[in-house]
């Protein structure tokens, strides 16, 4: 079970290798939808998400996002920008803890002054491990997995534990994983920011 | 609730689809169970192909007050992962034989499990 895309749409799709069935969830102007049975139901909740995608905002994140915005804290100087659905639906094979997120919120930051169209240079992405994985302990395993990685080294940012190679900043607090992703000249250039989005996460001591 | 649930205005808004049929769930019915969302006001249906062949089910729910309806979801699923009815089958007592696959969230699908249950339910 993993968010998906379906038809443009983020869904929550449940399937089981092997296996006939299958269910796919996902919400639209408040409600939820449902649709599950054999895999012959795809069609039909596809059919069902054709009447309904041509009038969401492309910004609509259909749940992905829930709470995670509070870990984008305002940062002077600095605007954040989501990634259209669709855009933030395709870069969910890329991600960091594969299919074990249960939330998901994926944008890049700009300097307040930068025109609205210049190139995203500096993506932030951050989750929330599913429940059923976090119990599984799956938060050693992604940090674990992450140290081991060649390159990554661990460190600190205003007093937040990250683990940090040349492209990537990762911090694992509980539940909540926070990715940022630039070049290496980027970050230097994104320098205060960076210092300022991890002094400013809510899991900061008051 | 002994039989599946139904709301006419929630019924109102489901579309309709080209080569499918929808139909409420018989008196009997124990499957229904399988997609419910606990805590939210919900509608429930069999769709059949035009030629009468069950292929699943639609639910469409809301949420009483400020509930959101796909937090709802999420908290319930990503902790507790879904049971996927497969078959179901009368048993000579009276109760229904119900089986399912189990799927969890997992990294990258590749823990994804399989593994079959039986229900019963009357």
């Amino acid at each position: 079970m993993a968010w998906a895309g379906l038809g443009g749409a983020g869904v929550i799709a449940a399937t089981v290798p092997g296996s006939d069935a299958a269910r796919w969830a996902w919400t639209n102007d408040g409600l939820l939808w449902v649709v599950g049975g054999s895999l012959a139901a795809k069609e039909y909740a596809s059919a069902v998400l054709t009447t309904q995608v041509g009038s969401l905002d492309p910004w609509d994140q259909q749940g992905m996002t829930g709470d995670l915005y509070v870990y984008a804290p305002a940062i002077p100087g600095f605007v954040y920008y989501d990634l259209p659905r669709v855009d933030a639906i395709a870069a969910m094979p890329e991600m960091l803890l594969g299919g074990c997120y249960e939330r998901y919120y994926a944008g890049y930051v700009l300097p307040e002054d930068a025109a609205v169209e210049t190139s995203p240079q500096l993506y932030w992405a951050i989750f929330r491990i599913a429940g059923s994985c976090a119990d599984q302990g799956f938060a050693t395993d992604v940090a674990n997995h992450v140290s081991s990685t060649p390159g990554f080294e661990p460190g600190s940012i205003e007093g937040v534990d990250v683990l940090r190679d040349d492209y990537n900043i990762v911090a694992l607090h509980d539940d909540i994983v926070i990715h940022l992703s630039a070049d290496p000249t980027t970050f230097d250039e994104y320098q205060a920011f960076v210092d300022a989005f991890f002094a400013a996460q809510p899991f900061q001591p008051a | 609730m002994l039989s599946a649930p139904t709301d006419s205005g929630l019924a109102f808004l489901i579309p309709d689809v080209a080569g499918f049929v929808l139909e409420d769930a018989p008196a009997e019915d124990v499957v229904w169970h399988f997609y419910e969302t606990r805590g939210l006001v919900q509608h429930h249906q069999v769709i059949r192909t035009d030629d009468g062949v069950e292929i699943g089910r639609i639910v469409v729910a809301s949420g009483y007050g400020t509930v959101s309806p796909i937090d709802t979801y999420v908290a319930q699923v990503f902790s507790q992962g879904i049971q996927l009815p497969r078959d179901d089958a009368p048993m000579a007592d009276d109760r229904t034989l119900v089986l399912t696959n189990e799927s969890r969230c997992g990294l990258g699908g590749s823990r994804w499990g399989r593994r079959d249950r039986r229900h019963r339910a009357r």
